[in-house]
């Protein structure tokens, strides 16, 4: 929501950004009619004509006008949803990489949301609501960017073209190249060692991923691929490390979520547990796959706690565990005899009777009968 | 094969059902497919596990509560087995039938002390295999009980979960780096990976990573008149001087006062406030411009100033994270 600059005007490069984006066909995908009119009036003002300005209202539309009209330069709102993007970006690699502009506006200012807009291959992205100014702005920026990119993405680029081809030399030297122009050129270290992925060098590659997470911590490319290349090798302690900081940093991917509660538990790191619980809560879909790992994890982590005498932790734990709502009566069982066996056997009472009526109503009038 | 057999089977049984088939020999797997299929259970439903680690899985990780293991599969593997179903189904929830030779006396002994559904030995015929099965099922099915029983979660998804050495593994753990945020490394691991802390400004994780932030406004009225009620105005663009609302009333007219309460949160921190504006445009597709140019914005500057620190925190985020 800063105040912007003028997009019309030239950039310092020398390209008129009307010029730039005159001749392209736009799709605006939007699932608001009210929002889907208001971009259309911001994409005439940054220039695009009506004319060639064509509005898709959901995912299905989207696609088949981007199959037959041959558009390649998409305002996409994640009204639409996040699997639609996918979908798009599928249909969308069979072009010319350079020819592909996609430019995301979400309403999900959380940085779950964005983090998982950052897993996508947009070129540029925008929170709502904006000023139109900063929104102008920002997309002329980003698609200049793409259309005349600077030496460091046209050399990164031009690796990407030989490595796609098979061409492994060309595109090493490439890379090793981009890596001496870029301020910060994680992702040409990423892709050198894919090559090297490519060519069966695996330590070399992971020296390539640690040298782009050393120059950026939070680069999503580098830390997948060394996770993927270290979960490969089996080394679960190192790729558990990495993991962690992937789903703290990018959380919202349920299979990641999945392993990384699995390998919390046979790594030792039971306290992360908590944290992975939290990242389950926020996720808008849970299947129940996802809710046995955590469920399962927490009450693991439960009777942890009480070996090492952490009862109010403990009971934190299970009932969070009890919370998810599967298999409930194994959960409750596992708490159950966890608390007898480490000498809580109040504590095992009130839990049973706070979550099983029947059960506790057994044991009120076992109490009676042996009290009379 | 009867007709008697065929009814024993019956469709709504096998409903959501799945049955394990676990033997190392496929044209062993194959003919004990066909012979199931024949009466009844449905073919599609029945999967092949060709190991005792394929079985497990296959158990812990389906609802499968009918199994025929042959003593292929080793001894160790039936009792793991076993246990699985009988935590996860309760001693009479489920169907185990063993297939052996007869050779292997400690899975025999372990068939008939385990109190299983049924041990075939090999080579049988087709009818008596057929019967037997049958027959366990016709009994069974409609007095099983369903009860879990003792179970550990480590069979539901955390293998190993419980091993008493995974237990020493994470006390040694927290001795060595206590309650850690998932952001902070483990430096003896991490100096191998070129992982370090993360400091990125308004970078958190776990719950936290969820908090979005919410804009919330309602006109609550029109040149100093109250509204009759107040009504949602949704921003589609807007900064801390103007911005344009969607809006389906036709009330406003350029040059009216609007008084709006807003409601602006992001975390612990919320401002709930009222600005005064000025109607400066209308748009024929429901849309209002106004200008906040009246009374003392103090407040939704403040408001504003956490809103726009915030989007600039979450872009510095997507571009630093996503790289060139």
């Amino acid at each position: 929501m800063q105040k912007a600059r003028d997009p019309s005007k030239k950039q310092a490069s020398g390209i008129d950004t009307k010029e730039i984006i005159r001749e392209r066909k736009l799709l605006i995908a939007d699932l608001d009619p009210v929002h889907r009119a208001y971009m259309l009036k911001i994409a005439v003002e940054m220039g695009f004509e009506t004319r060639k300005i064509i509005m898709a209202k959901d995912g299905a539309e989207a696609l088949q006008l981007i199959k037959s009209e041959g558009i390649t330069t998409i305002l996409f709102d994640d009204s639409l949803g996040m699997r639609t993007l996918d979908s798009i970006q599928e249909e969308l690699v069979k072009n010319t990489p350079e020819t592909v502009f996609v430019f995301l506006i979400s309403q999900n200012s959380s940085q779950a949301g964005v983090g998982r807009a950052v897993e996508t291959d947009v070129d540029g992205f925008c929170l709502k609501p904006f000023s139109s100014e900063e929104f102008k702005s920002e997309f002329i920026q980003a698609l200049t960017e793409k259309v005349q990119p600077d030496e460091f993405r046209k050399i990164l680029n031009l690796g990407k073209s030989r490595l796609f081809e098979g061409d492994l030399e060309q595109a090493g030297q490439l890379f090793e190249k981009a890596k001496e122009l870029g301020p910060s050129p994680s992702s040409a270290h990423f892709y050198a060692g894919q090559v090297k992925i490519m060519k069966r060098l695996l330590e070399e590659s992971r020296q390539e991923f640690m040298q782009g997470i050393l120059l950026n911590q939070i680069h999503c490319k580098c830390l997948k691929a060394m996770f993927d290349l270290l979960y490969g090798q089996k080394k679960i302690d190192e790729s558990y490390e990495v993991l962690r900081r992937l789903v703290g940093v990018f959380p919202e991917n349920i299979d990641r979520l999945k392993l990384a509660i699995r390998l919390a538990i046979s790594t030792g790191n039971y306290f992360d547990v908590k944290t992975w619980f939290e990242v389950y809560v926020g996720q808008e879909e849970k299947p129940d796959d996802v809710k046995k790992h955590i469920a399962s994890a927490l009450s693991v982590f439960g009777r942890y706690l009480l070996m090492t005498q952490k009862i109010d932790e403990a009971m934190t734990a299970f009932e969070q565990a009890l919370s998810v709502g599967m298999n409930r009566e194994i959960y409750l069982t596992y708490a159950v005899e966890s608390l007898q066996k480490y000498g809580h056997s109040e504590e095992a009472t009130r839990l049973v009777m706070s979550h099983d009526t029947d059960f506790a109503d057994e044991i009120a009038s076992g109490k009676a009968s042996s009290a009379a | 094969m009867t007709k008697e057999n065929e009814k024993l089977i019956k469709s709504e049984w096998m409903a959501n059902q799945s049955i394990v088939l676990a033997d190392i020999d496929l044209p062993r797997l194959e003919k004990m497919r066909d012979m199931l299929s024949s009466v009844g259970f449905p073919r599609e439903q029945i999967l092949f596990a060709y190991n005792g680690d394929d079985a497990l899985k296959i158990i812990q990780e389906s609802e499968s509560a009918i199994l025929f293991i042959d003593d292929s599969i080793g001894v160790e593997h039936f009792k793991k087995i076993h246990t699985s179903m009988k935590n996860k189904f309760g001693a009479l929830g489920f169907f185990l039938f063993a297939i052996t030779e007869g050779k292997n006396r400690e899975f025999v002994k372990l068939s008939a002390s385990v109190h299983i559904d049924g041990i075939l030995f090999r080579p049988y015929r087709d009818t008596e295999f057929t019967l037997r099965i049958t027959e366990a099922f016709r009994v069974k099915w409609e007095n099983r009980i369903v009860n879990p029983g003792m179970a550990s979660p480590d069979l539901l998804y955390i293998p190993g979960g419980n091993d008493p050495d995974a237990f020493k593994k994470a006390i040694d753990i927290e001795k060595r780096l206590g309650k850690r945020s998932v952001l902070t490394v483990d430096k003896q691991v991490a100096m191998r990976l070129g992982l370090a802390d993360v400091d990125q400004p308004g970078l958190t994780a776990g719950k936290k990573s969820f908090e979005k932030v919410k804009l919330s406004f309602k006109a609550t009225s029109r040149n100093g008149n109250p509204l009759e009620k107040a009504f949602s105005i949704h921003p589609m663009e807007i900064d801390d001087a103007r911005a344009t609302f969607e809006c389906s009333s036709s009330i406003w007219e350029v040059g009216d006062h609007i008084s709006i309460e807003a409601d602006i949160v992001h975390g612990n921190e919320g401002h709930l406030l009222r600005i005064e504006g000025k109607v400066v445009g209308i748009a024929d597709a429901g849309f209002i411009n106004v200008e906040f140019n009246e009374g003392n914005r103090t407040r939704f500057e403040a408001a504003m100033q956490m809103v726009a620190k915030r989007f600039k925190e979450l872009k510095e985020f997507f571009k630093y994270a996503k790289g060139a």
